[in-house]
């Protein structure tokens, strides 16, 4: 079984990305993924409830395949958890931050609450981590060792840092979306943290899903290994 | 009468969570003695064109009366999609915004159908130079945009579509040796260029506009992310005589919207 554990399916008008729902699920089927968790968070430049809806609504035609989790923005307080209550009522599976996108900080206090309402229902944070936001993405891992962080990215050009704080932060799952690309980040990042906390992403619709899939099917990893990671991972921490 | 040249429907996630209930806006224009507002909406600025547009022309259908629709346009899904925002629904203007979306003006034979129907259809043309005053240079950082579009380009552009009216969209400066040198010479020899002031912000440049090119300059306010008085009390507080006050609170917008059969009388 192959999950996606990231994919943003919002339309990316300064590349000139605008993919229709067929398509994305056609795109899926070109690459046998089985599964995909979907989020919107261009949205955070304007309205992510405009955006969750719309992962909510490819979620409800084609339930077999998507995995919504609900992105939120953190400056719209009180309102973000009610938001994050419709989106897990409506059968999402987790909470998607950007920083970048939000620039609101993970360490800054208007986080926090998003983070305790993730602890008491159980459920994944899923973390943008570029090379700008490591130090605060450090910063609340350590704050809520009782909460589960999939870090995207890792990094990017710092994931050999990023993946060397994870092996001691056991609540920390690396994931490959992105854009490291660089030969042997995968065996490192196992090497690391082990074959159960590391998963496969591709960040598709902005980045071709080929290739994170190719560097893991391709890798010096195991059999075993590679089967955690393209899907059972995400499978146990999303409980599906 | 107050017309604002430049007003946001939609949220703004960056900085506020803005106004998405037409009625709510209303009661802010109305507050401010807003009488028309030439309305944008936030997410087919920044997010999705097509998305945007259309849920703004619903949002505002029945108050057509009180709103100037701007159609957001990138080039990129085609003239067909332009069009249409055109002939099945009721925009009256197209925004273009070359940095969002990863373009220059200098690509003429890329635009050249878009100035066509533009041109055809007495469409005004709004170009975004920023976008209440901090969301290109944010998105650039992010590493999602070109920093703040220059304003060199859209005077070139100006000057080759001489016969299309064109407005820059939130243009600041800290210089006034640009407002000298470029701005108030290229606007004096381009008749078919207007400023919108939401994003002027130093004092005593709208002073220096309104000596130089008094039939160019329109009240914008970048409400409802930005709270609409501050900028008309730029206005109403300028140094400036009372005539040429009404001219930026409305007579230029009238003459620049109403020539274009944009404002149903």
């Amino acid at each position: 079984m192959i999950i996606d554990a990231h994919t943003c399916w919002n339309t990316y008008e300064m590349k000139g990305i605008r993919i229709s729902e067929e398509e994305y699920i056609s795109a899926l089927d070109q690459f046998g993924i089985d599964m995909a968790m979907v989020c919107c968070p261009f949205y955070l430049l304007t309205d992510v409830s405009l955006g969750n809806n719309r992962v909510l609504k490819l979620m409800k035609k084609y339930p077999s395949r998507i995995i919504g989790f609900s992105t939120l923005n953190p400056l719209f307080g009180k309102e973000s958890i009610e938001e994050l209550d419709k989106c897990i009522k409506e059968g999402m599976k987790g909470i998607k931050l950007h920083c970048d996108l939000s620039q609101i900080p993970y360490n800054d206090p208007l986080t926090f609450p998003i983070v305790e309402k993730a602890i008491e229902l159980n459920i994944p944070l899923f973390l943008h981590t570029g090379e700008d936001s490591i130090e605060e993405a450090k910063f609340i891992s350590q704050k809520y060792p009782e909460a589960t962080f999939i870090f995207a990215h890792i990094g990017n050009t710092k994931w050999k840092q990023m993946s060397r704080f994870a092996k001691e932060q056991k609540n920390i799952i690396l994931c490959l979306s992105g854009t490291i690309f660089e030969q042997g980040f995968l065996e490192e990042a196992v090497s690391n943290v082990g074959d159960e906390r590391v998963i496969f992403g591709s960040d598709f619709v902005l980045v071709n899903l080929a290739i994170n899939l190719g560097i893991i099917k391709n890798s010096k990893l195991s059999e075993e290994s590679k089967k955690k990671i393209l899907g059972l991972n995400i499978k146990r921490t999303l409980k599906l | 009468m107050i017309i604002d040249s430049n007003s946001y429907l939609g949220r703004w996630g960056l900085r506020t969570k803005g106004i998405t209930k037409v009625e709510e806006f209303l009661k802010i224009m109305d507050k401010n003695k807003i009488d028309i507002s030439v309305v944008t909406s936030t997410v087919a600025l920044v997010t999705d064109t097509k998305e945007g547009n259309l849920w703004l022309i619903k949002e505002i259908f029945p108050y057509l009366n009180r709103f100037i629709p701007v159609a957001c346009i990138n080039p990129i899904w085609g003239l067909k999609e332009t069009m249409e925002y055109f002939d099945k629904y009721p925009f009256k203007i197209a925004r273009i915004s070359p940095s969002l979306h990863n373009y220059s003006l200098k690509d003429i034979v890329f635009l050249n159908p878009f100035m066509d129907l533009f041109k055809e259809e007495n469409i005004p043309l709004y170009i975004t130079v920023e976008v209440c005053y901090n969301f290109c240079s944010i998105a650039n950082k992010m590493g999602f945009s070109p920093p703040i579009y220059p304003i060199s380009e859209i005077i070139n552009f100006a000057e080759q579509y001489s016969s299309q009216k064109i407005v820059i969209c939130g243009y600041d400066t800290q210089l006034f040796s640009e407002v000298n040198n470029l701005l108030i010479p290229s606007f004096k020899k381009c008749k078919n260029l207007f400023i919108e002031i939401s994003d002027i912000l130093v004092a005593g440049v709208i002073e220096k506009l309104v000596k130089e090119i008094p039939n160019q300059i329109l009240l914008g306010t970048g409400n409802a992310i930005n709270e609409p008085s501050g900028s008309i009390y730029k206005v109403k507080f300028a140094k400036i005589t009372d005539e040429e006050k009404e001219k930026i609170l409305f007579r230029n917008a009238e003459k620049v919207f109403s020539s274009e059969n944009v404002i149903k009388k």
